[in-house]
């Protein structure tokens, strides 16, 4: 948990630049604090250092790829929502990625819309498992 | 010697209906073929606006799709026709190396690109303007629109409302005003090219048309199919337009200007290189370069829609020429009472020969035959039968006329919103010349909804995904329209406007 009080904290993690670029500023005009990373190990390291309350993540990037970079992070923290996105159209992956925690899996190309709602869905999550229920908002 | 040459020698009647359903069902085969091609291309279209988190694989995506339609239209047409065309496989085989020839080359330059980026974090700047200051600002600011638009340029600008609604000229708009209007013809570049708005706000207009595209040669925040924006902005109301995110801020939200200023320095000026390569490959592989009213050479393919175009005409002109043919020979004879057409030569295939239930026609046939008999008496259309191949709730019917042949497909089989109605119809006039049938067609189509392209000598046009008793009820309208085009097909294309009206006045 990064923080009882304070804007939830969220890592972006695709090698495609412009994802980050994309949902970098959509997070933010929500007041979530947003850090993105073009490469899994990065994303990773910086995990271990900072804690972050949701994870949006590539399944496919080079080196650690997205269902990699889930199970080390379920390893670390039980309480961190993430979302996995790919443009791969297997379905299986997305079976796979919820089978190992992941709170959501969004199919590469997304509305802007779509992202929103899927990451304030997990942000009120949290907040009603931190604060007890009726507290989201 | 064509193989329903060989049918109609003799051969038994179950092979002609088997070999009959199979080429019918090739056929319609590509008619989807055709369909998925149009709904690729307005895909990319949507994502080339900006609305959708893509990245390059959605390009790469996208030229794979195409070049597996265009190879599966050209293999459809060879199994309809029963010959391989090796000039279309080959000019397939052309259009995707070209194609393919600009995915590499764009993708090398966002190689470059990343690799520039030796931080292995994106590029972007920070921004004074804190997320939760931002977030602040933005739940205090007054939405007017939500979500309610198509984004056909991003970008972030605020400005003074230019209303065009009332009647005030594209000429007389003051740069860097929001320009606010029903809709934006592409001519409109010259103007706004001297008086750069700082966005656009459109009640109409889709991703693929002129004003999406002008908003994007320009690089003007714009979102389009607002419904009523003109309706709810006046002249000189301030707004802030976030064309990221597709809202509409009443005032002026400086927390949101100043975010995107820093946060994006000279992103008025550039475009995503993954934006600048969809765009490459849909100006490479989708625009229908073929002159209407002209049959088309396969010499005259330059993109993969045209290929797929040229696909369909050709297998429709072959399944007319088959249907016909099976059913002037083979099918039962049904007299018809009214309309262009004396007699209707039936084949159900779904009745046993002989049955009594075989002369019979099926629901949508019955609505199309409605339709035909509105004609005015004394409109033939020629003395050929009008032919109709059909099964259970399928019906592909061949009516001839003076000027060339016009197909219909109808599906009403399935799901309760799987109905389907397809038609290739004759641009062309009785006498071959341009005349007032294809404008008239495309147009009354074009308005009652289908989706039509004219190329070639052929108008199509498509209505999908749609209920059951509506695909029934364009039928009965398709019926009227067939009718009513073998009057026109007598007349000079110059003045059919008037004709146009009266028609859909009637049908409405």
């Amino acid at each position: 948990m990064s923080q009882e009080q304070g804007p939830l904290r969220v890592m972006v993690v695709d090698d495609e630049p412009i994802v980050c670029r994309r949902v970098r500023p959509v997070l933010e005009k929500l007041g979530f604090e947003v850090e993105t990373f073009l490469d899994g190990r990065r994303a990773l390291e910086r995990f271990e250092e900072a804690a972050f309350d949701v994870v949006v993540a590539d399944v496919r990037m080079p080196g650690l790829d997205g269902l990699a970079l889930l199970r080390r992070i379920r390893d670390r923290s039980r309480d961190c929502k993430v979302i996995l996105i790919t443009g791969l159209p297997a379905s299986d992956v997305g079976a796979e990625a919820l089978g190992l925690g992941a709170f959501a899996f969004m199919a590469k190309p997304f509305t802007i819309d779509a992202l929103r709602r899927m990451v304030e869905r997990a942000a009120a999550f949290l907040r009603e498992t931190r604060d007890g229920p009726g507290t989201a908002g | 010697m064509p193989w329903w040459r060989r049918l109609l020698g003799g051969a038994p009647t179950r092979e002609v209906r088997t070999v009959l359903t199979l080429r019918v069902t090739r056929f319609r085969h590509l008619l989807d073929t055709r369909a998925a091609l149009d709904a690729l291309i307005e895909d990319a279209a949507e994502k080339q606006g900006g609305g959708f988190v893509l990245d390059r694989q959605y390009v790469v995506t996208v030229v794979e799709q195409a070049g597996r339609i265009a190879e599966d239209a050209v293999f459809d047409l060879s199994v309809v026709t029963s010959l391989g065309d090796v000039p279309l496989f080959e000019t397939v085989e052309r259009l995707q190396g070209e194609l393919r020839a600009t995915l590499a080359e764009g993708s090398g330059a966002m190689g470059a690109e990343e690799t520039s980026d030796e931080g292995r974090e994106p590029p972007g700047g920070t921004s004074s303007v804190s997320p939760a200051a931002l977030a602040r600002a933005l739940a205090a600011a007054t939405a007017l629109f939500r979500d309610g638009g198509q984004v056909a340029c991003r970008g972030v600008a605020a400005g003074t409302v230019r209303n065009l609604a009332g009647g005030a000229s594209l000429a007389d708009t003051p740069a860097a005003s929001v320009l606010v209007a029903e809709d934006l013809r592409g001519d409109g570049a010259a103007v706004l090219s001297t008086r750069r708005p700082s966005a656009i706000l459109l009640d109409r207009g889709t991703a693929a048309g002129p004003a999406a595209r002008l908003a994007r040669e320009l690089r003007v925040p714009a979102i389009l199919a607002l419904g009523d924006v003109t309706a709810q902005l006046p002249d000189g109301a301030f707004v802030t337009v976030d064309a990221d995110e597709n809202v509409v801020y009443l005032g002026e939200v400086p927390e949101l200007l100043e975010y995107h200023r820093q946060s994006r320095p000279g992103a008025e000026q550039e475009e995503e290189p993954e934006y600048v390569l969809l765009r490459a490959v849909r100006r490479a592989g989708f625009p229908l370069t073929l002159v209407p009213g002209r049959p088309a050479p396969v010499a005259g393919c330059r993109t993969l829609h045209d290929v797929v175009h040229l696909s369909a005409s050709l297998a429709g002109d072959a399944i007319g020429e088959i249907v016909s043919k099976a059913c002037a020979a083979r099918g039962v004879s049904v007299p018809l009472d009214g309309g262009p057409w004396e007699t209707l030569r039936l084949i159900r295939l779904d009745e046993p020969h002989g049955s009594a239930r075989g002369a019979v026609p099926p629901p949508p046939l019955q609505a199309f035959l409605r339709g035909v008999a509105t004609a005015p008496a004394g409109e033939r259309g020629g003395t050929a039968p009008l032919c109709a191949v059909a099964s259970g709730g399928r019906v592909l019917v061949a009516a001839p006329g003076a000027g060339g042949l016009d197909l219909l497909d109808v599906d009403v089989e399935g799901s309760p919103h799987a109905g389907k109605v397809h038609c290739q119809l004759a641009a062309l006039g009785d006498d071959g010349s341009e005349s007032a049938r294809g404008a008239f067609a495309a147009a009354v189509l074009g308005r009652l909804g289908f989706r039509v392209s004219a190329a070639g000598p052929w108008v199509w046009a498509a209505s999908r995904r749609i209920p059951l008793a509506e695909a029934e009820s364009r039928a009965l309208l398709l019926g009227r329209l067939l009718a009513r085009l073998a009057a026109v097909g007598r007349r000079p294309a110059a003045g059919v406007a008037a004709d146009i009206d009266a028609f859909l006045g009637e049908v409405a």
